[in-house]
């Protein structure tokens, strides 16, 4: 009786909390990093935008054009977001909601 | 992120445009000083460099990395009156004109490329 | 406060030039024959321009210009006329330093470049609008 349940192999001998070494991703990005990357250039893009509008209420010279491509591209970025934002919500929506 | 990589392209231009008129300003605004010799701007975009660089095939290259910047020049030749002054009026105004219509079709290029961002983004 | 301002700016002091040339030459024209209280000829105005090359408008591309001072020209014209009661001992007599013919050319030259000026100052209006405008 001992030697068939020795002879068991162990299920879950590789079910342990870290990631085993063959599934590690070799290249590529989660999708964590793909979103944290954006989250990142989105508020770079909105902090540059902020910036220069103090600057240009504390009386620095700031080229005209320059202030308006900044402020159009934070409102850009800003859309993105907005709708990211939506979409995430809707596939969290579709999960939630699937009947198991 | 390559999300604006079409409205950084023309930002440059933009600049220089912006840089040539405020020279041409200068330029009128002393267009009866004595010993005043005429501004001019010449832009160095990154790409023309690298490809002077490239061509000599001997040297190991780095390509370097300056981006593109403005060099303000003067004229040292051209018509000279009796005060040493060598602006052109009317040289100064037809540049003036030529190139603020250069910026508007700049700026247009900028607008509508963030005006389509905009419109990719709401799916509309 | 904007790059804009300086380059209004700019072009304001080549406007304000010109335009004290032109009253110093309307000046010269109504004292061509003039003389001050105490016998002496009426002297000549000459504005003096200089370019303002200050290093951080410069690297802007920006060079206003400045009248540095009204000069009052100290030559005179020796006209030889006896009966005149203004001829000192030899019969000449000193008068003012103006020729008509060159300060209307310099009128004309000063109304030019005040419009060329202008005009360039109304472009920058244009280009200023033009991009709130395009602003979404």
């Amino acid at each position: 009786m001992d030697n068939i349940i020795k002879s068991i192999p162990d299920l879950f001998a590789n079910n342990s909390l870290e990631k085993p070494q063959n599934q590690k991703h070799k290249e590529g990005e989660t999708f964590f990093d793909v979103l944290s990357n954006f989250l990142n250039y989105t508020n770079e893009v909105q902090q540059t935008a902020e910036a220069t509008k103090k600057a240009i209420l504390e009386g620095a010279d700031i080229p005209l054009h320059d202030a308006v491509v900044q402020f159009d591209k934070a409102g850009v970025v800003l859309n993105l977001l907005v709708q990211v934002r939506n979409k995430l919500l809707d596939a969290y929506q579709t999960l939630i909601n699937t009947q198991v | 992120m390559g999300l604006f990589k079409g409205v950084d392209e023309v930002v440059p231009y933009l600049d220089y445009t912006w840089l040539k008129h405020k020279i041409i300003l200068s330029n009128l605004a002393n267009a009866d000083t004595p010993h005043y010799k005429e501004l001019n701007v010449r832009f160095v975009p990154f790409e023309k460099e690298l490809a002077l660089k490239i061509t000599n095939p001997k040297k190991q290259i780095q390509p370097v990395q300056t981006g593109p910047h403005f060099d303000i020049l003067e004229k040292e030749s051209g018509l000279v009156g009796n005060d040493r002054n060598n602006v052109s009026i009317e040289k100064q105004m037809a540049e003036a004109n030529a190139n603020y219509i250069a910026y508007e079709t700049y700026m247009k290029m900028v607008t509508d490329n963030i005006n389509e961002l905009n419109t990719a983004i709401k799916g509309q | 406060m904007l790059d804009i301002f300086n380059a209004f700016d700019v072009s304001a002091s080549g406007m304000y030039a010109e335009r004290i040339r032109m009253n110093t030459i309307a000046s010269n024209l109504a004292n061509y024959e003039s003389y001050k209280n105490d016998g002496t000829p009426y002297q000549k105005l000459e504005p003096v321009f200089q370019a303002v090359y200050d290093n951080n408008l410069l690297s802007d591309g920006l060079v206003p210009v400045n009248v540095s001072e009204i000069r009052q020209s100290n030559g005179f014209k020796l006209i030889y006329d006896p009966s005149n009661p203004h001829a000192n001992a030899q019969g000449y007599v000193r008068e003012p330093n103006i020729n008509v013919t060159t300060e209307m050319v310099d009128m004309i030259t000063a109304t030019q470049s005040y419009q060329a000026n202008l005009s360039a100052f109304n472009m920058t209006k244009n280009i200023a609008q033009f991009t709130i405008n395009s602003w979404t």
